[in-house]
This record gives C-alpha cells, sequence and structure tokens, in this order.
C-alpha cells in the first residue's frame, strides 16, 4: 500500500489520504457505538427489569424483562448513603451471575442464600456501570433490598475490602445474613480485566414486611 | 511535504493496527493475563507454602500443611495412614483446627502425634471425657491431639499449643472397605469438602439435628485462600486383590504404576492440589457363575492396647501374636459375585423407572449439565415395555407426569423437552422430592410385576441427613433408590445410606465425560437382577450376627457384601440362599482353608455401628448412643460417640496464649458456575475503554482532515 502510494505520488496520493480517513472514522465511530451501547444497554434495561419486577410484586411468579430474557429481575436494591456523590436510586438485581446477566443489571448468586435470606447473599455487577456507585460506599451505610415477596431487609456496610479475584470464600455460605457485594477494582481502570476485586461487606439489621 | 504526509500515513497505519490488536485481543483472549500489580511481590511470597491472613487488622501466617496417604488394599478392605504435617511459622504459640475428610465408609483405629523425636500414641476415650482430657491438656500448657466425628465422613483434628517454628505430624490409621462394581474395584480418597446448604426446616420434626460446624472458611473471609501449591498431597498404594490385578486406572491424578500377579503398586507422582478428590480403579478376573467367597480373620485387630504397644507389629501382620493372647472371637466378610455372562433376555424384569433430578442453585455449572446429559442416557436407555416419570425438585417440587407413563416415542419426546427447560435455582428442598417420588407418583392400582426403580440424581449438599433417612424408611415400601452423586463433591454419606436403606446403589459422577459411560452401566446393571431376598445362616441352622442387617440383591456386576462374627475361635461355614428369577438358590462358603485376613473385625464393628445409627430414632437415641460407645470402645474406633485422643505428658508450654488458627480448605472444582476459572465473577466492560480511544480516533480524524484540507495553522503560513 505505502508502496504504491510511493509510485504514483500525485494522483494517488489524495485516494489514500481518503480511503485512510474513511477507515479511521468508520472505526472511530464503530468504538463510539461499542462502548456507547454497552453503557446504554446497562441504562436502559433497567426500566425494562423495573417494569418486571413490579409485575414479580403483584403475584409473586418470576417475570422476564423481555421475552428473549434468560434471567429475571430478583431483588430491588437501595443504597442510603451520608455521601452526597450517592444518587439515591433504585437498582434492579437479576438472577444469575453470567455475562449475559451482568450487562442489564448487577445479578444475585444462586448458589448462595437468597435476598433478604438467612446466610450469605451474594451479588456482583459491573464497576463501569450499576455498581460503580460503590465507591462512594461507606461503612455504617445503609443498603436496603426489597426481595420478590415484597419484604424489605436492612443492611449495613461494615467492611469494605480489596480482594483477589481467586479468593472465592468470599462467596462461600455464612451462618448469620450478610450481604456481599462484588465488583471490579480499582474503578477508574478501562480495561474489561481486572484481576481484583472490591467487596462490600454488610450485615442485616432488620427485616420488615411491606403488607 | 511529501514526507511529513507519507509519516503521518505510517502513524495512522500503525495506529489502526494497534487498535485492531487491542479488539482482537479483547474478544478472543479468553484467559487475559492480568498486569502486575504492585502488590504481587506480597503474594507470591505468600503462595510458596505459607498462607497469610488478617484478623484484627494484624497480618498473620497460616500454617503451611503437607499430607501424605499409604494405601494398602487387601480382597475389599483398604488400610490407610494418613500423615499431616503441620509447620508453625509464626513467633507465637498456635492453636490451630484442621477439618479431615475421610472417605464415607471409614473407621479410624489409630492415631500418632510425631513431635520432633517423640511419638505418642492415641487411644479410644467417650466423647466428652476425650475432650475434658484434651481441655485438660491444653490448660496445662502440653501439646495434644484430637480427633472427633461431626458426621460420619468429616473428622476434625484440633492442634493445641504448638510451639513456634515447631513441626508437628499427625499420623492416624482408618480401614476402608473398596467399592467393587460393574466388574470395577475403586477407592476414593475425598480431598476437599463442599460448603453444605442448610434448608430452613433445619430443625425437623423427626430429628433434633444437631447443628454442623461449616468446614468451609464461612467466618474468617478475610483470609486469604492457598494458593494451589502450598497444600500438597503424595500418595501410595499398595493393592492386594486377591486375583490377578488388571486395568489400574487412577482418574484425576497422575500416577506410576507397577504390575506383579495380584499385586500392583501405585503412587502419585510429586504432590497434587487438594481441589480433586483421588480416585483409583481396577479390575480383576472373576468366574463365569454366580460366586460366593469368604474372608476370614481369628481376633481381633486391636486384642490388647498394652501387649500391643510392647509390639507395634501386631497390627500389621504378627498371627503368632494374636493366637497366643485370649482369643474370644473370629470375624469374617462374604462377598456374592454375580456372574460375568450377560442375562437372558426372556427373563428380562420390566422396569418402573422414576428419575428424580436435583435442580437447586447448588447444581448451577457443570452438575446440572452433566445431569441433563445423565436424564437423556436414561431415557435412551429404556425398553419400550418399561414405564417412566421425572421429578424435578429445587425449593419447590415439578412433576412431569402424574403417574409413570409407558415409555413410548412421544412420552419420551415429551420428557426431553421437560429436561431441556430445566434450570438450576432456589435450594435444595430433599423432603418433598422424596415424598413425591416414594408416595405420591405412586399408582395405587399398578400391578405389583413392575420393578419400580427410583433414581435419585443430586449433589445431596444437605445437612439434615437423618430426618430425610426416616422419611425414606417410612416411604420406601417395595420401591428400590438408586442415588447418583453429581458434581466434584456431593455428600456421598447421604447418598450411600440412602441407597442403602433402598436396596440399591450409589454412582459417583465427577467428570463431565464420564457421564454417559456410568450412566449406561448403571441403567444396564440395574435392569439385570442376578439374585434376590438373601438370607444367610450358620450350616448348622443356627442365626448369624451379620451387617448391614437389610441384604441387597445382587444385580450383574455387583457383588454383595455381609460382615458377620462368631463368638467360637474358629468361624464354621455359612449357607447364603437367595432367589434367581424366582427359583431358591444357595451356596455354602467354608472358612477352613482361608489364610487370615486383617481388619474384618472393624469392617464388622464400623458396620454395626452405621447400621445402629441408621435406625436411630429420637425414642432409642440414649440406648444407641451407649451401644455405639461400647462397641467403639471394644474395637479401638473413632464414632459418633467416641473420639480419639494423644496427649503428651511432658510441658512444652509454659504460658499458655495460644492463638487459634484454621486452615484454609480449597473450594472443590466446580462447585462454583465458573469453575473452569476458579475466580470471583467478571465484573467489568471496556465500555469507557471503547468510548474513549473511539473518541480520540475522532478528534485525530479531525485534526487528519483538517490537516488534508490545508486549514491547521502552521499549513496556512507554509501555504502563503
Amino acid at each position: 500500500m505505502l508502496l504504491s502510494h510511493f509510485k504514483n505520488k500525485t494522483s494517488g496520493k489524495q485516494k489514500f489520504q481518503y480511503w485512510v480517513l474513511a477507515l479511521l472514522l468508520l472505526m472511530a465511530f464503530a468504538m463510539v457505538f461499542k462502548g456507547g451501547y454497552m453503557q446504554a444497554k446497562a441504562h436502559f434495561a433497567q426500566y425494562l427489569i423495573e417494569r418486571a419486577f413490579e409485575k414479580t410484586l403483584v403475584d409473586h411468579q418470576p417475570h422476564k424483562p423481555w421475552s428473549w430474557a434468560d434471567t429475571h429481575p430478583v431483588a430491588k436494591m437501595r443504597f442510603i448513603s451520608q455521601n452526597e456523590q450517592m444518587i439515591e436510586d433504585d437498582v434492579f438485581v437479576l438472577a444469575g451471575l453470567s455475562g449475559r446477566t451482568l450487562a442489564f443489571g448487577p445479578g444475585l448468586y444462586l448458589g448462595g442464600a437468597g435476598a433478604g435470606e438467612q446466610g450469605n447473599t451474594v451479588i456482583a455487577g459491573h464497576r463501569d456501570s450499576h455498581f460503580l456507585k460503590l465507591k462512594y460506599l461507606q461503612v455504617g451505610d445503609v443498603i436496603e433490598i426489597q426481595n420478590t415477596q415484597g419484604v424489605y431487609s436492612q443492611y449495613q456496610v461494615t467492611e469494605l475490602r480489596v480482594v483477589n479475584e481467586n479468593q472465592i470464600e468470599e462467596m462461600a455460605a455464612s451462618d448469620d445474613s450478610r450481604l456481599t457485594l462484588i465488583t471490579c477494582y480499582p474503578f477508574e481502570q478501562l480495561s474489561a480485566n481486572a484481576s481484583q476485586r472490591y467487596i462490600v461487606e454488610a450485615k442485616a439489621t432488620s427485616t420488615a414486611n411491606m403488607i | 511535504m511529501s514526507i511529513n504526509c507519507r509519516l503521518l500515513s505510517m502513524a495512522s497505519v500503525t495506529l489502526c493496527c494497534w487498535l485492531l490488536a487491542t479488539y482482537l485481543n479483547d474478544a478472543f483472549a479468553i484467559e487475559h493475563t492480568p498486569p502486575i500489580a504492585a502488590d504481587s511481590v506480597t503474594e507470591n511470597q505468600i503462595t510458596q507454602g505459607v498462607v497469610s491472613y488478617e484478623v484484627n487488622g494484624q497480618l498473620k501466617q497460616m500454617l503451611a500443611l503437607d499430607t501424605q496417604v499409604n494405601m494398602k488394599v487387601s480382597g475389599l478392605i483398604n488400610r490407610v495412614t494418613v500423615k499431616q504435617e503441620f509447620t508453625n511459622t509464626e513467633d507465637n504459640w498456635v492453636n490451630a483446627k484442621y477439618v479431615f475428610p475421610l472417605p464415607e465408609n471409614a473407621a479410624v483405629d489409630d492415631m500418632r502425634l510425631r513431635i520432633g523425636q517423640r511419638v505418642i500414641e492415641g487411644k479410644i476415650s467417650p466423647k466428652q471425657q476425650a475432650k475434658k482430657q484434651f481441655e485438660q491438656a491444653k490448660k496445662q500448657g502440653k501439646q495434644a491431639s484430637l480427633v472427633s466425628q461431626q458426621q460420619t465422613n468429616i473428622f476434625t483434628t484440633e492442634l493445641a499449643n504448638i510451639a513456634p517454628r515447631q513441626k508437628v505430624v499427625v499420623e492416624m490409621s482408618y480401614l476402608q472397605t473398596i467399592s467393587y462394581k460393574d466388574g470395577q474395584f475403586s477407592l476414593r480418597f475425598p480431598l476437599t469438602v463442599a460448603p453444605r446448604y442448610r434448608p430452613k426446616t433445619h430443625q425437623g420434626p423427626y430429628h433434633p439435628s444437631t447443628q454442623v460446624e461449616s468446614p468451609i472458611l464461612a467466618e474468617s473471609a478475610t483470609a486469604k485462600l492457598a494458593d494451589n501449591n502450598s497444600h500438597h498431597v503424595q500418595m501410595d498404594v499398595e493393592i492386594d486383590a486377591g486375583f490377578e490385578v488388571t486395568n489400574v486406572v487412577s482418574h484425576y491424578h497422575p500416577v506410576t504404576e507397577v504390575n506383579d500377579g495380584r499385586k500392583s503398586y501405585v503412587s502419585v507422582q510429586g504432590n497434587v492440589p487438594l481441589n480433586r478428590d483421588f480416585v483409583l480403579s481396577w479390575q480383576t478376573h472373576s468366574g463365569d457363575e454366580v460366586a460366593a467367597s469368604g474372608f476370614y480373620q481369628q481376633g481381633k485387630t486391636h486384642q490388647d492396647k498394652v501387649s500391643q504397644r510392647s509390639h507395634p507389629l501386631a497390627i500389621n501382620g504378627d498371627q503368632s501374636n494374636l493366637y497366643d493372647s485370649k482369643v474370644e472371637s473370629s470375624y469374617a466378610m462374604a462377598m456374592l459375585m454375580p456372574p460375568n455372562q450377560s442375562i437372558k433376555s426372556t427373563h428380562k424384569v420390566n422396569r418402573e423407572l422414576v428419575m428424580v433430578i436435583d435442580t437447586s442453585g447448588s447444581m448451577m455449572g457443570d452438575s446440572i449439565v452433566q445431569a441433563k446429559k445423565a436424564l437423556e442416557v436414561a431415557l435412551n436407555g429404556l425398553d419400550v415395555a418399561d414405564k417412566f416419570n421425572i421429578i424435578a425438585f429445587d425449593s419447590y417440587v415439578n412433576q412431569l407426569f402424574e403417574y409413570s407413563v409407558p415409555a413410548s416415542a412421544r412420552n419420551i419426546s415429551h420428557a426431553k423437552r421437560f429436561i431441556q427447560s430445566l434450570e438450576a435455582d432456589n435450594g435444595t428442598e430433599i423432603a418433598p422430592a422424596l415424598n413425591a417420588a416414594l408416595s405420591e407418583s405412586v399408582d395405587v392400582n399398578r400391578s405389583t410385576e413392575w420393578l419400580r426403580q427410583v433414581l435419585f440424581i443430586t449433589d445431596g449438599s444437605v445437612s439434615n441427613e437423618a430426618q430425610l433417612f426416616e422419611q425414606i424408611s417410612f416411604q420406601l415400601n417395595d420401591s428400590r433408590l438408586f442415588t447418583v452423586g453429581i458434581g466434584s463433591a456431593p455428600n456421598s454419606h447421604f447418598m450411600r445410606r440412602a441407597a442403602e436403606m433402598g436396596k440399591g446403589t450409589y454412582t459417583y459422577i465427577g467428570q463431565v465425560s464420564d457421564v454417559v459411560e456410568k450412566m449406561t452401566q448403571l441403567l444396564d446393571k440395574i435392569s439385570q437382577p442376578v439374585l434376590t431376598d438373601v438370607q444367610i445362616e450358620f450350616a448348622d441352622g443356627t442365626m448369624v450376627d451379620y451387617w448391614p442387617s437389610a441384604i441387597k440383591d445382587v444385580y450383574q456386576h455387583t457383588p454383595v457384601v455381609i460382615s458377620f462374627k462368631t463368638d467360637k475361635p474358629s468361624m464354621p461355614a455359612v449357607v447364603i440362599s437367595g432367589k434367581i428369577q424366582g427359583q431358591y438358590w444357595q451356596k455354602t462358603v467354608d472358612f477352613s482353608s482361608r489364610t487370615s485376613s486383617q481388619g474384618l473385625d472393624l469392617v464388622w464393628a464400623n458396620a454395626k455401628i452405621t447400621e445402629l445409627e441408621l435406625y436411630q430414632t429420637p425414642m432409642n437415641k440414649q440406648k444407641t448412643a451407649a451401644q455405639v460407645e461400647k462397641i467403639a470402645l471394644d474395637y479401638h474406633l473413632v464414632s459418633s460417640q467416641t473420639s480419639l485422643i494423644a496427649v503428651d505428658v511432658t510441658p512444652a508450654n509454659i504460658n499458655a496464649t495460644a492463638l487459634s488458627e484454621n486452615v484454609a480448605r480449597l473450594m472443590p472444582a466446580g462447585w462454583r458456575m465458573n469453575s473452569a476459572f476458579n475466580k470471583l465473577p467478571q465484573t467489568a466492560t471496556a465500555s469507557r475503554l471503547w468510548l474513549l480511544s473511539g473518541g480520540s480516533l475522532l478528534i485525530f480524524c479531525l485534526l487528519y482532515w483538517l490537516w488534508f484540507k490545508g486549514v491547521l495553522p502552521g499549513q496556512r503560513q507554509f501555504n502563503i
């Protein structure tokens, strides 16, 4: 390519540069689209998931947020923090931890305790979307979870820590009622690969029935 | 100008290539090596045999751990010696606790504690007494070790007051019966324990079950798990099968093997990580008819504690010593071996096969995939004359048909669609599932000619075993119960005992590639019973004291083993009878010409203890406990009522301020959904990277275009 350009200095030069420009533009738009699509998916899917969860609250049956989904909402989560940067809007949690699930919302580990149940409730989410706000959480902050039965449970953050991705004991069962939130660390890192995880450990404070 | 242009073109092409490479890397790299973090140096230090963890903000170091296993197989008995090495790498005195996963049918009878050059023998005491002795020794600053039983297949070793930098070796011996199935002998050595799920109805109406301490590091979640190479195991197995040994296979670990006629020596090469069970299997040349053989032993293994100490080799085969001492009883084991040839088609029994599949959250990942495959194998293996039904359960029961239906093509394709729709979710509530399988789905109008076989497929991670056993014995009737364990760590204790009660078998499937083979073997076997309603008595017509009391049917390729004893110094001949296709069958086994085996008394005692506990109810709990304690003390066994304790007489620690420490256990492979990676879930996308690089490239394009148009500030000057 370079060689041909060298031969036809005058006529081919312009043509070649247009091609390069077009190629670069195409790549730029593709990348922006790809990144934007991921963010948009994460953001807008939550509205559909919210609708499905509201249906679930009425009849206590699992509802898929969209017909081809392979998961369903299992809980609503809200962070109540003293930190001003913490925007208090609801996050809807889906069943399962597969990559497909996490793209739309935080996932509940089905091998652990359910939302509000006794045991270790493990929820993982993406650090660049739903769980970005975990970095503003402080010890003592309250996390409120509503399960599919409409029951609210409150957890108080007891510890924030960074672990290696191999430390799967974070997901092991426990005797007390605790909530373990998992996201990738550090928050500012751009790549999709991370060897560290940020763990928010919260202990149950109360369970109140809505109805 | 042209040089500038060429440079810019080259730069842009290079940029393109780099971006493309990054994209390809992201898209196709499955296992990406993370960049070396700043703290990786300290982590590397930890992985070299030492594990550090934090308690109260203080960084501590965990004990390094090394396990050596020595096995001696004779016939259907396996004598195992396990050696555990603990090194206290701290400058403080340490109290450690180690949970030991024994094979489900193991009976511990000896333990030794080595500290430096000193050897301390263990002895069996009633549990409370042993605990008291242990605590007392701990208070006095003495070194002590205690092995006690939590559930039948989990033992704990407590190590109190280990001096700084000191090495402590705990050595224990146990006896295990070898399983023989489909012409194959096999032994399994569990190297990990799964976290067990406790259902809501834990305090059930049947049995006030006691809480089980989880062997997993649930409470010290801050501790850093060991990298694989800090937990080591070394195994040496000597097999004497009685017949010529063939086809010795280690399923998950590379081994070296030397074959020498009826003997075979197997050893695991180097050290292996503790996240997979060790499974070894072998075969022998056997006859063409239903065969009965006997193993025989005179006197007990632990005849007298005092004489044994003076003759340490007495356990290992000094028979003259046993004859010299007072002989009260002799022990035997009878084995019923099915024929090698396949069964005639005219004798085939029609079956009603009820398949029960666990779809709980703990089945997520490999396990549910395996279970689904297993069900399809079962469906494909059905005869047109057979009936079948499928019951899926997690927290709820999902029954395919109300009662079993004929295995027509239509019904089977309906069942296959049902299987495909199954997903792993929720908890494991086994009780309602058993209720559906053994009671609700039984058609009261059905013909009794059909052999009702219930195939129970689960990973059985449940703690309330006793109340489920109770339920099974109430509801079983004439159903046979076959259990299939899926995944890397099913609760084999529950599975085997449930099968025991249901006169069925237990099948363990650890690898996806094994599913079709093992399920086919099982289904083949349960379609061919060769000897039913087995009974045993002495040739003179007197009763035999035998265990297990419910003798199983003999299936094709599945021998039946019966342990029994007599108070006479020599074992008289026994007559074993049964039915082959309705015809009476009997065989006399004579022990006069047998050479003596070792450890049969322990097999007998352990079988009796297992049986006693199996039929334990809240009513006779006290009585059973007393019986178990007496047997365990008599035969020198660790049981639910007795502990093995070894206490040093010399005080070693003057100021007894030891730190408590739990040795980390590795998670079993496949326990979590993402078993291939053994990592926490991946919780990052490159969305922001894409946005940023896409944005940068856009700006670059803009500049390029401006330059190309010649409207950049520098260029304008040049043009003028």
